[in-house]
């Protein structure tokens, strides 16, 4: 009997030893099976000839995003971090140049009615300042205060509450010695909500902490949009 | 082993993240088969997804004696060896395309990997007779398909 299912691996070398003796054998005296066995050695050196397959693309995803993506993405990162650092800095420095200063002179509040109380700052800040007499943590500033610091030197008719905290910030330097006498200010109705709208005036130094921590917060959600547009390319 | 090279790519890729993240697993010997195993595990649920018929055996059964060796049709003279040659190579293409996938990945484990017969065991996870009898069902049946397209065996 022809040990045709053998051939394969008797080819390959993968026989018992006993079988594969006894394969060898016959394949001396079998000519079909020693053509058939040629053949199937022809068959596996034309098929280890196949060409290789070779990756048309690379397997990691190819970026097809502009050159300057990456690099402004890792730089974008770097500015936000580097204005959290400033908004931190400033912060602290904020703080404080504030208490240092805020246990000589606490920090008075100020009517919002802006028009009047720049016809009699001292007597508004001055009732204010008898009736909270705050001196203010280190809140949270709004971010449009600095414009509202500089042009606090003009009396201008904006009726808001961080000009009246920068107004009574310079009362407290220039009218201090024009002692005002404590009375209740005859706007009366005004005087809770002012007090309510109130922030507790400090030094400033330069803009405001809180500017830098926009400018983190821009730059951090740049970096988020370039990093997920050079991912998904 | 796939046939459509993107198909190939996309199991690669998959194969290499699952190998990467089995990491830690790999105890065995050879790195090598156990890379090949995750790939041709993948290639093979590949095939089985692509064939949506999963009630259709890949391998169907096996009876090691009742394979056919077709014999030579008329080979025409001009024909009498085309081995080496590319039309040889296209024949034995498009015969691997058309066997069952398992007996594909066990005999291009084997010839064209050079894995032996306990190694692709392991990689398929198959008895090793399994294996043999895939393999030399495979190789027969590019046999036949060369055979019928008049190749007369090699020819040294």
């Amino acid at each position: 009997m022809h040990p045709f299912a053998d051939l394969s691996a008797y080819l390959d070398g993968a026989l018992p030893d006993e079988r594969r003796a006894e394969v060898g054998r016959h394949l001396a005296g079998c000519e079909i099976c020693s053509a058939r066995l040629a053949e199937l050695r022809g068959t596996a050196r034309l098929i280890a000839g196949l060409p290789d397959v070779h990756p048309s693309r690379s397997l990691v995803p190819r970026v097809s995003v502009p050159v300057w993506m990456a690099p402004l993405r890792t730089l974008s990162a770097i500015a936000s971090g580097a204005a959290v650092l400033v908004f931190a800095a400033s912060t602290l420095l904020a703080s404080a140049s504030l208490t240092s200063t805020g246990s000589g002179a606490p920090a008075v509040a100020a009517p919002a009615a802006a028009p009047q109380a720049s016809l009699d700052r001292a007597r508004g800040a001055g009732g204010a300042a008898a009736s909270t007499a705050a001196p203010g943590p280190a809140g949270p500033q709004d971010a449009s205060s600095p414009s509202a610091q500089f042009s606090a030197a003009s009396p201008a008719p904006a009726p808001s509450a961080n000009r009246s905290v920068a107004e009574s910030d310079r009362e407290k330097r220039l009218d201090t010695s024009t002692t005002a006498p404590p009375a209740v200010a005859e706007k009366g109705p005004t005087g809770p909500e002012a007090v309510a709208l109130s922030v507790p005036a400090r030094p400033q130094l330069g803009p405001s902490p809180w500017l830098w921590l926009l400018v983190a917060v821009a730059f951090a959600v740049l970096a988020f949009v370039l990093q997920r547009r050079l991912r998904t390319s | 082993m796939l046939g459509q090279s993107a198909d190939a790519e996309d199991v690669v890729q998959d194969a290499l993240l699952a190998a990467w993240r089995s990491l830690g697993s790999f105890e065995g010997t050879s790195f090598r088969a156990w890379i090949f195993r995750i790939a041709t595990n993948r290639a093979l649920d590949r095939l089985r997804a692509r064939r949506r018929r999963p009630e259709s055996p890949l391998d169907p059964p096996l009876g090691d004696d009742d394979v056919i060796w077709s014999e030579p049709s008329a080979p025409g003279p001009e024909l009498v060896d085309i081995a080496g040659d590319r039309e040889a190579l296209v024949v034995v293409e498009t015969a691997l395309a058309t066997l069952p996938a398992e007996q594909r990945a066990s005999l291009l484990l084997r010839d064209v990997e050079g894995f032996a017969y306990e190694e692709i065991a392991l990689i398929t996870t198959a008895e090793i007779g399994t294996v043999k009898s895939r393999i030399h069902r495979a190789r027969l049946a590019v046999r036949n398909a060369l055979v019928a397209k008049g190749w007369q065996g090699p020819a040294g």
